[in-house]
């Protein structure tokens, strides 16, 4: 199971645009989906909480 | 939102590593709108204050219901062209005399989604006398004439569920295809009243073949293909070598019908169907097939009598491809395919699959090859499956993400639309490899080539549809317009011009010169052949009448009166119909009606036209009409009275237009 550095995690959730346009390893992911992840708004916070819960998957 | 990115390892814990240092990034594209357009695309596109636009672009309205007119390569709207949904503006839907059009077996429905338009063809080029538009919600075909841009029929689609793959006409516009979104159970009630979980066994799709009538547009249903349950995107007819042939994308073939995002995106390759369809004919001729009781609308509107009249069909002849054989094929394909293109040869027929990663090109010699040696792979649902490997030309490979819809130029070139990546690729025929890419401001849908569907393109642009404009024009709330975007594909490579707000969700789109639209042009009606059974040809055969609680005033208008303009002895209890003929006969000069607290829209009433306004007054009183539609310097003196008496009173009646003394 491919697991992701913590920062790349917050990239994707709070600039998901950005990162789908430059992010080779985002790209691959749009590649395989055919759908682009859409951008929830999080606040940094937010995008924090959810990666500390993701932390303990 | 411009937000910068977290610079720092403040918020992380030991895992370590930065936070990319990316630029601030506006929008979704890295290039900047000064870096997209080039050099001097002002001048290819500014059409001068007096001068024409090269082309017109017929565009669909989506969930508008209607079409709209661009010219280009201005990029101005001509003309919002009501079809499927009432129209206040001009009273489409709302006069008595238009309301037929939109009468169905479900009754009287103001509105649909209109997502493809069709240039009616002679000899397989758009020649401009009609443009053909499909009603996805309650299956149905409009027929707008292009001499008066205005819907001249609709038919109703029976056995149908969303008619998606649609209209898509012939070579000589002998048929335009329907083709149904969604199978469902069809036959009797019991047949029909079935669990949805018994799609495999009962859901069906039809394809329908209508014919246009060349005189009249009046359209009816010659033939219909029962099919396997699974759900048709789009359609184009074959030519040259393939004519006779249908090809419609199909996907769905797992069969699902239930949370289908996943459920119908499993199998690698749905299919496109090839319909043989001079052979159906052929059978239908021989009276084969069976004629199934089903009541379907069709309307057509009089243009001698201002009157749309509707017909109600009783019956329509099916053909099952399971005992009329080598009527249908299906031919592997990946993967969820949308755009079903057939070059401008007619040998290749381009698949465009939205989840695929490539593009498979079939070769119509070899489809033909398939059939006569019976290379299948099986069949599906009795229906033979040619071997993929067998019928195609080849695969463009890795052109971009979420292919959709091809169109061509007359050099042998293909562009194709990709959603998910956003852009148009342009590829040759020849080596099927990309020679150009270019992106587009946002989520292209489908895209448009002036006659790129037919046997001889007029190429000059590709245009894109766009579903998501977001920071491309001033904001506009929640609620954005779509858009449409202009290059030029004059050289070898693609080069943005223009883009535009649209109405609507433009869908499809096509476009042809100018020159085939412009000289058939109906400026006015003639009042001479004005049939309208109400019809007043001056103002001396205006006049009122009672019949029983009807009153029928036969009015008139020019500039800058009515006549009558003082109306008394109506009361409460009647329905009063103003039936208005404008007298007009210049172009440009429409008058407009409308009366206070009438529950309908105005009428808006084309010179040697009459359109009647049915109103029920509810409030004793004088109650003032007038015209609408500024038409002249005394536009505003346009006006008139009509007194409401209470039920059972014995006020005269009493319609006239008299000189007033001014008094001393």
């Amino acid at each position: 199971m491919t697991k992701r550095k913590p920062e790349w995690i917050m990239n994707m959730i709070v600039h998901t645009d950005a990162m789908l346009e430059t992010d080779a390893e985002a790209q691959k992911m749009l590649e395989e989906c055919l759908v682009r992840m859409p951008n929830q708004n999080l606040s940094q916070d937010e995008a924090r909480q959810v990666l500390e819960f993701m932390r303990t998957l | 939102m411009k937000r910068k990115l977290i610079p720092t390892l403040l918020l992380l814990s030991a895992a370590g590593g930065v936070f990319l240092l990316l630029n601030t990034l506006n929008g979704c594209r890295p290039t900047t709108a000064q870096v997209a357009v080039q050099g001097d695309a002002a001048s290819k596109v500014y059409v001068r204050p007096g001068a024409y636009d090269e082309f017109y672009n017929f565009v669909s309205g989506g969930f508008s219901g209607q079409m709209s007119v661009y010219g280009l390569p201005s990029g101005r709207m001509l003309r919002h062209i009501p079809v499927f949904s009432q129209d206040p503006q001009s009273g489409w839907g709302y006069s008595e005399e238009t309301k037929p059009m939109l009468m169905t077996t479900h009754g009287f429905i103001p509105w649909d989604d209109s997502h493809h338009p069709e240039l009616s063809q002679t000899d397989g080029v758009p020649d401009g006398k009609w443009c053909f538009i499909n009603g996805n919600n309650t299956p149905r075909i409009a027929l707008v004439d292009l001499g008066t841009f205005r819907t001249k029929s609709i038919i109703e689609i029976p056995n149908c569920g969303g008619n998606h793959s649609s209209p898509f006409t012939t070579g000589n516009s002998e048929y335009v295809v329907a083709g149904t979104r969604f199978s469902i159970p069809m036959g009797s009630d019991a047949e029909r009243d079935v669990p949805i979980e018994s799609y495999r066994e009962n859901f069906k799709g039809t394809v329908s073949f209508i014919h246009p009538e060349p005189e009249t547009g009046k359209m009816s249903i010659a033939f219909q293909i029962i099919t396997p349950g699974v759900n048709f995107d789009l359609s184009h007819a074959g030519k040259g070598p393939s004519e006779g042939w249908f090809f419609f994308s199909c996907y769905n073939s797992e069969q699902a019908y239930s949370l289908m995002e996943v459920n119908a995106s499993q199998r690698d390759k749905d299919f496109v169907m090839a319909v043989n369809w001079k052979k159906a004919e052929q059978y239908a001729k021989e009276g084969k097939g069976r004629k199934v009781p089903v009541e379907y609308y069709s309307n057509w509107y009089n243009d001698e009598t201002h009157t749309g009249e509707s017909t109600v069909m009783k019956e329509v002849l099916q053909l099952d491809p399971r005992e009329l054989k080598d009527i249908i094929y299906f031919m592997p394909c990946p993967k969820s395919p949308h755009g079903c293109d057939v070059d401008p040869t007619g040998q290749y027929i381009v698949g465009s699959g939205k989840l695929a990663a490539l593009i498979p090109v079939f070769q119509f010699s070899k489809i033909q090859e398939a059939i006569a040696k019976n290379d299948v792979e099986g069949d599906f649902m009795g229906i033979p499956v040619l071997k993929y490997q067998s019928v195609i030309k080849g695969e463009v490979k890795k052109p971009g993400l979420g292919p959709l819809h091809t169109e061509f130029d007359a050099n042998g070139f293909a562009y194709t639309s990709f959603f998910v990546s956003s852009e148009i690729v342009k590829w040759s025929l020849e080596t099927l490899e990309p020679v150009d890419r270019v992106p587009t401001y946002y989520s292209i849908g489908h895209l448009c080539v002036p006659g790129g569907d037919s046997k001889k393109p007029w190429g000059k642009y590709v245009i894109a549809y766009n579903k998501i404009t977001k920071d491309r024009y001033l904001p506009t709330g929640p609620e954005l317009a779509q858009s449409a975007q202009l290059f030029s594909i004059d050289g070898d490579k693609m080069e943005l011009l223009l883009d535009f707000p649209t109405i609507g969700e433009p869908h499809y789109a096509q476009a042809l010169p100018a020159e085939l639209v412009k000289p058939r042009e109906v400026k006015f009606f003639d009042i001479n052949k004005n049939k309208h059974p109400y019809l007043a040809k001056g103002e001396g055969e205006t006049k009122i009448e009672r019949k029983g609680k009807e009153v029928h005033v036969w009015m008139t208008t020019i500039r800058s009166h009515f006549t009558p303009d003082n109306i008394e002895g109506v009361k409460i209890g009647d329905e009063v119909y103003f039936h208005v003929t404008n007298l007009e006969q210049d172009w440009d000069v429409p008058h407009g009606f409308a009366i206070k607290g009438a529950a309908t829209a105005e009428l808006l009433i084309m010179p040697g036209e009459t359109q009647t306004l049915k109103w029920v007054p509810d409030q004793i009183g004088v109650v003032p009409f007038y015209c609408t539609d500024f038409c002249s310097a005394l536009h505003q003196e346009m006006q008139g009275y009509v007194r409401v008496s209470p039920a059972g009173s014995s006020v005269e009646l009493k319609a006239e237009t008299r000189s007033v003394d001014a008094g001393s």
